[in-house]
């Protein structure tokens, strides 16, 4: 698994750390990148590697079998669940909604129109498809 | 437990417990370096040859009471770095530790001790002594493991103790000394020296250092 | 709810200043608890009197349900402590060191040691004197958690070490804490290490303790608002207050156990919420003891 999807976990921000793994699982499997069927790291694992109160890994996973994202098979760990792909595009849809509001709020606190908005989506996107 | 309390103490007092053990092996054979042709030597000869021998016996409790300095200091040594910390934090009671410590550094003293007899045992063997002469290896070898480990308990208490109580004895024999001084300082005719009237107490039965006193031979009649 | 140590009425003085006083210690049994402080405030003495190594002028201390200092030897067993400063032997070797601490501790699990002083680096022969300063601190780690103890007992174990070595040490402890539920407790001024692995502070200023919470509701109750049209004179509120600044024409308002639903307080007293700010926990912390210094006016 790519250690870099749990980068910037930040201790300081006021989003409680349980909620900022879980966030950074949900867009993995959301990208295909846990693939279904594939296992999160083990709680000692991943506490391990972050740096953080096993605690804090345990209440992430279980927020994600609560939402539906991952289930936890006893004495063999916690597995992405194997969502039929209308529920992995709703998660996709969820996420890009968040994007675009974080980006909203962004540019309202700049003072950036809808209209430069519109004209850098168009340019950006451009740039990309070509 | 034991066994590493013991290994940790040997490693630290190796070296002196080498030298120690050198000396001791060295001290007996030093009485019979004069030793030649006195099967048949006239009596002068002879007990020329014995208050020679008792002049390096003397050594012997001088040795013991090294040997007890330097292993009793030593056994605490690494403790007092680290303020006893490692020690009163290790799940044993202090009581117990205290007793593996003794335990461990009364086994290292054995070493020195052992070569003391070697010593003798070597130096009866390389003399032919003469009529009326007997030696006495092994009482010598048990008194001075006796008057080790009298000299050892001594200074293992004084090592353990606390730096208060250290510097009270220190206080102690200071102003015993400075009582000495004043008296003389004084004139008064015919006092007795405190510091003598001390050492007297001391070094008498059941003084605790009566038994360094005394004849220290390896040969006598 | 059981606590692996547990104080009450807990006051200790070396000569005529109070260092500790009326300290009530919770130490809820599987938590990591973090007890910051700033340097001074009497941590390491708490640690010493905890371990038996001071005796308290008054109160009581109980650590994995045994009294201190009746059944020490007991409690020692199962308490892994590491000093602020070493205290072990420097001319052992590592090896021997190793093996000397083993003998003392009946669960001592010499295969984790050694996997632990091989992910480490730790060489075997290297004299305890020759290490370096991160080595150390590596060893002492790898010594208490060998031992598997039910209680960790942690004095400032990164303080002094290089930013690596502090993360290969707080991977291994929390490795440990993961295998199984054992507490520990750690004391420590780099707040924010403990923010990410502890679950309950207590904070700890001129030997009294000024606060114990969940890390989540401290972090999260800490606010600085930011107020517009505030009163001189402020009875109660439904949040503990601990600084008030007076910028132009608005106040900061720095408050403690905040909850959302409380800006109609504000409201209630003709004031109004601009902002409001959160504070991480350094900032926190820092608020705490200004507060507790100098009382709101």
């Amino acid at each position: 698994m790519n250690g870099d999807v749990f980068r910037q976990i930040d201790p300081r921000s006021s989003i409680p750390l349980y909620v900022q793994i879980a966030d950074r699982i949900r867009i993995a499997v959301a990208t295909g990148e846990m693939p279904p069927g594939g296992a999160l790291p083990s709680v000692r694992h991943l506490a391990s590697q972050l740096r953080v109160n096993p605690a804090t890994v345990v209440q992430a996973y279980r927020e994600l079998e609560e939402v539906g994202v991952v289930e936890s098979r006893q004495g063999a760990g916690t597995f992405v669940r194997d969502l039929a792909e209308p529920k992995r595009d709703a998660e996709r849809q969820r996420l890009a909604r968040r994007l675009v509001r974080q980006l909203l709020q962004e540019a309202a606190a700049l003072g950036v129109t809808r209209e430069d908005l519109e004209q850098a989506l168009r340019v950006e996107m451009k740039v990309k498809l070509a | 437990m034991y066994r590493q309390v013991l290994k940790a103490q040997w490693l630290a007092a190796r070296l002196p417990v080498v030298l120690l053990a050198v000396l001791a092996f060295a001290l007996p054979l030093l009485t019979v370096t004069s030793g030649s042709g006195l099967t048949n030597a006239p009596v002068e000869r002879v007990g020329q040859w014995l208050f020679a021998a008792q002049q390096v016996g003397v050594l012997i409790p001088g040795l013991a009471l090294l040997a007890g300095l330097l292993l009793g200091i030593g056994a605490w040594v690494p403790d007092h770095a680290g303020k006893h910390v490692y020690a009163l934090t290790l799940p044993v009671p202090r009581s117990m530790f205290v007793l593996l410590r003794f335990a461990a550094g009364a086994t290292l003293l054995a070493i020195p001790v052992v070569a003391l007899g070697v010593g003798a045992v070597v130096a009866t063997l390389s003399v032919s002594l003469p009529d009326g002469v007997h030696a006495y290896p092994l009482q010598l070898t048990a008194r001075f493991a006796m008057a080790s480990l009298v000299c050892f308990a001594i200074f293992f208490a004084i090592s353990i103790a606390t730096k208060r109580a250290a510097l009270a004895t220190l206080g102690v024999i200071c102003g015993v000394l400075l009582a000495d001084a004043v008296l003389a300082s004084l004139s008064i005719k015919d006092a007795a020296s405190v510091t003598a009237s001390v050492f007297y107490l001391l070094t008498n039965w059941p003084g605790p250092l009566s038994i360094l006193m005394g004849r220290w031979a390896l040969f006598d009649v | 709810m059981s606590y692996a140590i547990e104080t009450f009425d807990l006051a200790y003085r070396a000569g005529k200043h109070f260092e500790i006083r009326d300290l009530g210690l919770k130490v809820r049994e599987g938590s990591i608890y973090g007890f910051l402080g700033p340097n001074g405030s009497g941590k390491t003495t708490t640690i010493r009197l905890l371990l038996g190594m001071l005796k308290p002028v008054r109160g009581t201390i109980t650590v994995l349900g045994r009294k201190v200092p009746d059944e020490m030897a007991r409690i020692l067993a199962h308490t892994g402590y590491v000093p602020e400063r070493p205290h072990l032997y420097p001319y052992l070797s590592l090896e021997q060191a190793v093996r000397y601490h083993a003998a003392f501790y009946e669960g001592f699990d010499m295969a984790y040691a050694g996997e632990m002083r091989r992910s480490f680096g730790l060489p075997l022969d290297q004299k305890l004197s020759h290490l370096s300063k991160g080595e150390m601190g590596k060893l002492h780690i790898l010594l208490v958690l060998a031992q598997r103890p039910n209680l960790l007992v942690l004095d400032e174990p990164t303080d002094g070490l290089d930013p690596v070595v502090r993360r290969d040490v707080l991977s291994a402890l929390l490795d440990f804490c993961s295998q199984g539920s054992a507490t520990v407790f750690i004391s420590s001024h780099l707040v924010h290490e403990l923010e990410r692995i502890c679950d309950w502070v207590g904070v700890l200023d001129n030997g009294k303790l000024v606060v114990e919470l969940p890390m989540q509701s401290f972090k999260n109750g800490i606010k600085r608002i930011r107020v517009s049209g505030a009163p001189s004179l402020v009875g109660d509120t439904p949040f503990v207050l601990l600084q008030r600044e007076t910028t132009g024409t608005e106040q900061v308002w720095v408050v403690r156990g905040w909850q959302p639903p409380m800006a109609v307080w504000f409201q209630g007293v003709g004031a109004a919420v601009k902002e409001v700010m959160d504070l991480d926990l350094e900032e926190g912390f820092v608020e705490l003891l200004r507060s507790s210094r100098a009382p709101v006016s």
